[in-house]
């Protein structure tokens, strides 16, 4: 293999109450005047869309949310996987920002891949039993650690997840972003079906502990009822 | 004390200090059980007492009026009336109790307290309108209020407060809230102010002075003296009738009346026949002379005058006019304070002026201000508001007053709500400064009110930024650059590097594939060792004229970071670099605001040593060969936008190169990882580097042909860069900067002189400052370093010793990689040294790396590391 590649979002903004924020560059940076959100039905009913268009109304912007035929020249995925994957596949060359309410939960391959913003705010996000993303963050860097593009750089980020994770002491904004982190590793990390390479060995030597001892480690918080 | 003494207390007369004392007490205690209400008690309070005011307007007007000898009943009806109404509907949803706004995301709340007592004076000229209005805003804001009544009008106004204060307590509101002095006098009339917790006074400018200089904080409103000033292009019908129907309200009472009409010459004498058919009537010079020795006794306003109809005043200065007169206009020149007819008459008489133009008409209006009094207060301009909004601009400019009211009768459009509906109705109409005052608004609730902002402390917003293409592996970049004609189209390509690696062919791989794709491009190779403004300014000219649409920057630090600078001024030719270099505190705060990068030519950055991270990193430096000024700019738009890193361009590094970069990498992953700014996505690219350097760098510099060891520092160097990128550096780097500008050091040799001193200056749990960042909330660099330690395999009994073996193995790398350990070592003369001490630290204290360092340093605290670092011990 003669190359291989580190693929990120080109901006990832995160803490807690940074989407007003992050957004403010939408008319800054991007200098957008119509934003087409796209989001799941369960999230037109619920109340927690009201940070995301309470910030664009602010900001003076006009929006719709999800009408395909809408003109915009930006649009924001905003809700659980799907619909983020339907938000990075419509967004074409306009740009494409994607907001995770389910940051530690399910992923949006597609929307780690195209977006130009990834923006994680706790405020924003549905709460998921501990236990849920421990168990997603094992699954997660474990399946990170094999591919056809693992490297330092993916190791470093799935380590680092893992690190959090084993750690007893670990607050739930930091397994936020160890599930973010391992899902990022595994996105670029996975960038082909066969998986050609394997990296258990090297995170088991980063992290201080022997492949067995990862292993049950990693077994044990992906079964494990978290309390 | 007990319910029958209240109540006694409370139905006492108060005529005297003793007795003011008393109410004090009185109110005071039904104002701290008022202050527990809901915002629903409170709006139902309010409610009943707007609605027994309303009720009472036309007794209450007349008691007025016979009391006083002065205005119009039906007028004072309609001011009763409208301090009742509009002030209820305009506050009746207004929050005024407990937690009146809140953000939730930015963790802001405000939370409403009453004041407490409200000493409220109240003048002849409203004395039942504006004792409502201010027994209603106490009512609104939980405040007590005590009244005190003008002599002259002292019934009327008592009854209006004692009709508020039945309804209220009716309501629920506790006995006794307002209170008032039965007999006033100035002796009284002074306690209350001084006794009250603020004092809200409506009144003459001597009323106002009193309250200010009370010692109590006061809302005092002054004399108006509006002018109305008539253009051209004004509507004179509408204008002429909207003056007399204000001037006629209440006999000319209300404090923003107009006083002086100023109009230009072309419509001067068409208002002055439009007056007239309306019923006023112009004095002949006779007449005005009376009547100025009648308004005026010994420059003071003539009480006898106030709010009387024209056919009374004019017997009162020995003249007759008839009956039906609505206002006596007196036209006059002089704009002095000499002139009767500049000041405020509080009366139905109108001064006129002839502009010469609307340029005069301004100039006029202004010294009537200025000598005459009004400063503050309010003005009036009549005009075609559609054609002419540049006069009216010019206006409102011009005119010191709160107040600027456009085709609008200016009493009652002065009190707001009538002629504008976002204009908060009141009877109390600050003047600010120009005043006297501290309010410029008209007051409301929110005057009444102590707001309390509750901050809780939030984290800033963070953020993980790299190129967005980073391609690696040996041999990988004819490879990567493919995609320069596959996937994005490029036709120009701008190359530049140094000569020494342009001599040796490093940038040969390079052009043979663009070569093969059918690129055309131009090879720059005159990149120095830190490289000047003047280079970069070439390499940007010959950019203008072979116009790349991309940009490939080839070397060390110095070739990219050239790159950077020459791809800026290429894009962006009127750049300052003084301003692009300007310290900052948050880099998305500063005031500076970077131009959009990018949109001629797309940035890659190769790097052929293993270290400096510049290809993925925000960061370029630049010197000013002429007064060897180092600009550092720091902006997210200068990060390359994608990066190669490939091994082969590093396999003939020279052995001091290898082992200052690479330590230099070493460094940089450190600072990151104890910098304030640092995160989990940070610390996990740091802590990978760090395990990576300790363990392949002795082999990449011992043996320069291992390809393992060559592309893990390769990576290592990236990857560290990354970490820094984000989580910036700290004071080590502060302190390398100005040591190898000052002595000609290589940077990576004077960071690693420096490193191990800087880490045990920052481990110390009781920094004499620490560093000033939301999220950094205690000295726990100790903490992180031992992190760092034990995943790069260090162990120890307890946190100091794992520590102190971490910066044992820190030690011993240097050694390993040939560094020496000091800066004497290296051939600094100790006298040239120490002569430059006192600025080299005082430099490096304002260098940009130190504002994210975990310990905030004293600038004497680096003189002495830099010490320690040239001896080698603690001097």
């Amino acid at each position: 293999m003669s190359m291989q590649s580190f693929r990120m979002p080109e901006k990832l903004y995160f803490k807690q109450g940074c989407l007003p924020v992050a957004l403010q560059e939408l008319v800054d940076v991007y200098q957008v005047q119509r934003v087409l959100i796209l989001t799941d039905e369960v999230m037109l009913h619920n109340g927690r869309l009201a940070p995301l268009t309470g910030a664009l109304y602010d900001m003076g912007l006009d929006y719709a949310v999800n009408s395909e035929s809408f003109a915009a020249d930006c649009v924001i995925g905003f809700g659980f996987a799907q619909a983020l994957d339907r938000a990075a596949a419509f967004a074409g060359d306009k740009p494409f920002i994607a907001v995770p309410v389910s940051a530690g939960g399910q992923m949006s391959i597609p929307a780690w891949r195209k977006a130009d913003m990834f923006i994680l705010d706790e405020d924003v996000c549905v709460p998921i039993p501990a236990g849920e993303i421990c168990s997603h963050i094992a699954q997660t860097a474990r399946a990170s650690l094999a591919g056809a593009n693992v490297s330092d750089y993916t190791l470093a980020l799935s380590v680092q997840a893992l690190r959090i994770l084993f750690d007893k002491a670990h607050t739930t904004s930091a397994l936020l972003h160890a599930a973010a982190m391992a899902q990022l590793a595994y996105t670029t990390a996975r960038s082909d079906e066969v998986p050609t390479d394997n990296l258990f060995e090297d995170a088991a030597e980063a992290l201080g502990m022997s492949v067995t001892e990862l292993e049950n480690q990693i077994n044990s918080a992906v079964t494990a009822q978290h309390t | 004390m007990s319910e029958a003494k209240k109540k006694a207390a409370a139905s006492a007369i108060v005529d005297s200090v003793e007795s003011l004392d008393a109410l004090f007490v009185t109110v005071r205690a039904a104002q701290q059980q008022y202050a527990s209400f809901t915002q629903e008690q409170v709006d139902a309070i309010f409610r009943a007492a707007a609605l027994a005011a309303n009720h009472a307007r036309i007794p209450l007007a007349k008691m007025a009026v016979e009391e006083t000898g002065m205005g119009v009943v039906e007028d004072k009806v309609i001011k009763n009336n409208y301090a009742a109404e509009h002030i209820y509907n305009h506050y009746k949803n207004t929050k005024t109790c407990g937690v009146i706004e809140e953000d939730k995301e930015f963790g802001i709340m405000k939370i409403a307290e009453p004041i407490g007592i409200i000493a409220a004076v109240i003048p002849t000229t409203n004395p039942t309108s504006t004792a409502i209005f201010k027994c209603l805003m106490a009512l609104k804001t939980r405040n007590g209020i005590i009244i005190s009544p003008h002599p002259r009008a002292k019934a009327s106004t008592i009854e209006a407060a004692r009709i508020v204060k039945e309804a209220a307590e009716k309501a629920g509101a506790p006995a006794g809230l307002i209170g008032w002095i039965d007999v006033p006098s100035l002796e009284l009339t002074n306690t209350v102010m001084k006794e009250a917790d603020i004092i809200l006074a409506t009144g003459g400018p001597g009323m106002v002075k009193s309250a200010y200089s009370s010692g109590t904080p006061a809302i005092g409103v002054g004399a108006g003296n509006a002018a109305a000033v008539i253009d051209s292009s004004a509507d004179i019908v509408n204008a002429v009738s909207s003056i007399i129907l204000s001037k006629t309200f209440d006999n000319g009472m209300i404090c923003a009346t107009e006083q002086t009409i100023i109009a230009c010459k072309d419509v001067y004498d068409a208002v002055k026949a439009e007056l007239i058919k309306r019923g006023c009537y112009f004095l002949n010079d006779e007449e005005k002379d009376k009547l100025r020795k009648t308004m005026l006794i010994n420059g003071a306003l003539n009480a006898k005058i106030v709010g009387q109809r024209p056919c009374i005043i004019a017997k009162l200065a020995g003249f007759e006019v008839p009956e039906d007169v609505k206002v006596i206009i007196g036209e006059a020149e002089s704009t002095g304070v000499e002139e009767a007819f500049a000041h405020e008459k509080l009366t139905t008489i109108l001064g006129m002026y002839k502009a010469e133009n609307f340029e005069d008409a301004m100039d006029k209006a202004e010294q009537l201000l200025v000598n005459a009094g009004g400063l503050g207060h309010t003005s009036s301009l009549w005009i075609d508001n559609v054609k002419e909004r540049a006069k009216i601009d010019a206006f409102a400019e011009r005119m010191k007053t709160c107040r600027i009211l456009v085709n609008t009768p200016s009493s009652l459009g002065g009190i707001g709500d009538l002629y504008n509906f976002k204009f908060p109705p009141s009877m109390t109409l600050g003047c600010g400064s120009w005043g006297g005052n501290s309010v410029s608004e008209n007051v409301g609730v929110k005057h009444l009110l102590n707001v309390k902002t509750v901050a809780e402390r939030r984290e800033n917003m963070l953020w993980f930024r790299t190129p967005e293409k980073v391609y690696f592996k040996k041999g990988c970049l004819p490879v990567a650059l493919d995609e320069l004609k596959n996937v994005m189209n490029k036709k120009r390509c701008f190359v530049v590097t140094d000569s020494f690696l342009y001599k040796n062919g490093f940038t040969k791989v390079i052009t043979d594939k663009l070569t093969e794709m059918g690129i055309a491009y131009t090879v720059f190779s005159d990149v120095e060792p830190d490289p000047t403004l003047r280079s970069a300014q070439l390499g940007a000219e010959a950019m203008r004229k072979f116009e790349p649409d991309c940009i490939i920057a080839l070397g060390g630090g110095s070739a990219m970071d050239a790159g950077k600078i020459m791809w800026v001024l290429y894009e962006h030719p009127e750049a300052d670099f003084l301003d692009m270099a300007m310290r900052f505190i948050d880099i998305r705060k500063r005031v500076y605001t970077f131009p959009k990068m990018g949109e001629k030519a797309y940035f890659i950055a190769i790097p052929t040593s293993s270290g400096t991270g510049s290809e993925v990193t925000p960061f370029a430096v630049i010197t000013d060969q002429e007064t060897g000024t180092k600009y550092p700019l720091a902006d997210y738009e200068l990060l390359p936008d994608m990066a190669i890193v490939d091994t082969d361009l590093m396999m003939s590094a020279p052995k001091g190169l290898t082992s200052a970069s690479g330590y230099d990498a070493m460094v940089h992953a450190l600072e990151a990882y104890a910098s304030v700014m640092a995160t989990d996505y940070t610390d996990g690219l740091a802590i990978r580097a760090m395990q990576l350097i300790f363990r392949y760098l002795p082999t990449a510099y011992e043996d320069g042909t291992n390809v393992k060891a060559r592309e893990k520092m390769a990576t290592a160097s990236t990857m560290a860069g990354m970490a820094f990128a984000n989580a910036f550096l700290g004071v080590c780097h502060s302190m390398a900067h100005k040591l190898g500008a000052y002595h000609h050091l290589p940077h990576g040799v004077a960071n690693a002189l420096l490193l191990t001193i800087v880490m045990r200056f920052n481990a110390c749990e009781k920094p004499r400052k620490m560093g000033v960042f939301s999220q950094y909330q205690y000295p726990h660099t100790l903490e992180r370093y031992v992190e760092c330690a034990e995943a790069c395999g260090v162990t120890g009994k307890d946190d100091q010793e794992i520590f102190e073996n971490f910066l044992q193995k820190l030690e011993d790398l240097k050694a390993a990689v040939g560094i020496k350990k000091t800066i004497k070592d290296y051939g600094i003369d100790e006298k040239v040294f120490l002569e430059k001490l006192d600025q080299m630290s005082e430099d490096a204290f304002d260098d940009q790396c130190t504002g994210a360092n975990p310990r905030y340093p004293l600038i004497s605290e680096i003189k002495e590391m830099y010490l320690e670092a040239y001896y080698g011990e603690k001097k």
